[in-house]
């Protein structure tokens, strides 16, 4: 969980502030301060190193470019992260459009070299993963996550992988508190089932 | 409570997203259901795992690059707008003289490029007949041969503004002219250009019954030749309705011809067709409707001007001319015949 103090906010708005002025060094500030949140997000909702690193890119670039509509009454943080979030979801709905070409769909359960991996395969080897090194227990959340559909995966890296609290999620995707609450429990119970599955048990 | 409505508050009951009384519910079930405790068991380690998902780190270019982007966006736009319109009280002023200096000349070249244009389209559909005139040399001869002296003038002066004409007719109307040209050769063209329509009228009408081919007429011409003459110039200044008719008398007529042409190119006129006769020559002509008052009084200081035959008719801003020279001597019988 990343805490956002009120300090911060307080910066961001001077900083948002100076670079409406004119002050484009100042946005470079945001740049390094959110870039990372910014990846993350975008890494885990689309999942292609190489499509993040454009998404995250055109969102700071886009940023700055409709400053102006960032009235100061969410956090720059969120608003920031709409953003992300819209670009991602665009940029989805792109490699949907160009996969279809090929056959393929990014719902599909994910290809690896041992077989398919999805909900409906399950390991006949009862292994947990506690024993398994960090970087698979890594490789397989993730593949868990990328199994969801977009909407679970979204509130779930907000709330969970983010810590964006609900209202939060709920300005940042733009859907009422309950909604976040209920696609949320549906996004861990997936999560949790996928998990199951993938690891013989948790 | 059903262990399913349970179930699905467990997510938010583990981060206290649930009323008191329904938290009170939900441990109450949980005591005594062991599915749901495992179930929440296993919730809570899901979370654990997303949670522990490590951070991936952006490339250590990225912020340099979105910076680079930027600023290369912006400043050149910022650059280009300064340079506009700084200072305001400057530029603005000297910005709208500009365009309204800039739409004045651009009316100007419109209006006086417009009847250029024109003029150059013009020629295009009477090239038929211009350039025919080369071909028509050989029935001109067929038609004129009974006059002993046919005029030496034609092949020199009329070379000259033909050659410039030409120039100006694209190669497709090269094309069109090589077909007419063909076309002419036939003893019996169809219908085929306005100067044939002329010929065949001016044949036509003649009071003598002559036949209408050139075969026929060239035996009959032997016989009536002086009156032919007349009557030739005569018919094609009647036929001819649309146009109007210019007598100029001179002294000299070599000169005043070549005179009458100068003026006429002068004025940008185009000499459509050119006869030479004993004593006379004429000169058919297109011209702008709104040079001929120009022309009348130019032709004056050649000799003496009488405006003859239908009164003009405007067509478009062309219309057609016939200037007759004609030599004023004692005896000549041209002298006479005013029409």
């Amino acid at each position: 969980m990343r805490g956002r103090q009120q300090s911060e906010i307080d910066e961001d708005t001077d900083i948002v502030v100076s670079v409406k002025k004119g002050n484009i060094d100042e946005f470079e500030k945001i740049v390094h301060k959110y870039q990372k949140m910014a990846f993350n997000i975008a890494y885990r909702i689309i999942g292609s190193y190489e499509d993040v690193c454009e998404v995250v890119q055109d969102a700071f670039l886009s940023g700055y470019r409709n400053l102006e509509s960032f009235k100061g009454t969410a956090k720059f943080s969120t608003w920031l992260c709409s953003i992300v979030i819209n670009l991602s979801k665009n940029r989805i709905l792109k490699m949907k459009a160009e996969s279809r070409h090929e056959q393929y769909s990014l719902d599909d359960p994910a290809e690896t070299n041992e077989g398919a991996i999805g909900r409906e395969v399950s390991s006949s080897e009862p292994s947990v993963l506690d024993n398994l090194g960090r970087k698979e227990v890594n490789e397989r959340v993730q593949e868990c996550i990328r199994g969801l559909e977009r909407e679970f995966r979204e509130v779930l890296v907000l709330r969970d992988i983010q810590g964006f609290s609900y209202d939060e999620v709920a300005v940042i995707l733009n859907i009422a508190e309950g909604t976040v609450k209920s696609r949320l429990f549906r996004a861990r119970d997936r999560g949790r089932d996928c998990l199951k599955k993938v690891t013989g048990e948790l | 409570m059903e262990c399913s409505s349970i179930r699905e508050k467990l997510s938010a009951y583990l981060e206290d997203a649930v009323s008191r009384e329904e938290r009170v519910l939900i441990e109450e079930h949980l005591k005594s259901c062991l599915a749901c405790s495992a179930d929440l068991a296993d919730l809570k380690k899901t979370i654990e795992h997303i949670r522990g998902l490590e951070e991936v780190e952006p490339p250590a270019w990225m912020a340099q690059k979105i910076m680079a982007e930027l600023r290369e966006g912006e400043r050149p736009k910022q650059g280009i707008l300064r340079w506009l319109f700084y200072p305001p009280h400057v530029k603005l002023p000297l910005e709208a003289l500009a365009a309204i200096l800039v739409v004045g000349i651009a009316l100007y070249i419109y209006r006086d490029s417009g009847p250029e244009m024109k003029f150059v389209k013009a020629p295009s559909e009477e090239s038929a007949p211009h350039i025919s005139q080369r071909e028509m040399g050989k029935e001109d001869k067929r038609d004129f041969s009974t006059r002993r002296e046919p005029a030496p003038v034609p092949s020199k002066v009329t070379t000259a503004p033909q050659k410039h004409a030409q120039e100006t007719i694209s190669g497709k109307e090269e094309v069109k002219t090589v077909d007419i040209e063909a076309v002419q050769k036939t003893p019996e063209p169809p219908s085929s250009t306005p100067v044939m329509r002329e010929k065949q009228r001016a044949a036509t009408a003649t009071p003598s019954n002559e036949p209408t081919t050139f075969e026929g007429a060239l035996k009959k011409e032997e016989i009536q030749d002086a009156v032919r003459a007349t009557e030739q110039l005569k018919t094609s200044s009647d036929g001819e309705t649309e146009s109007a008719l210019v007598t100029v008398r001179v002294t000299e007529l070599e000169s005043a011809t070549k005179e009458v042409e100068r003026i006429v190119t002068a004025l940008g006129g185009k000499i459509v067709e050119r006869q030479y006769h004993k004593g006379r020559s004429m000169l058919a002509i297109d011209l702008y409707t709104t040079k001929f008052d120009e022309l009348f009084e130019k032709l004056k200081r050649v000799g003496a001007v009488e405006e003859k035959g239908p009164t003009l008719q405007v067509r478009e801003e062309f219309m057609k001319v016939k200037i007759e020279t004609v030599e004023v001597k004692s005896g000549s019988p041209d002298f006479d015949t005013p029409r």
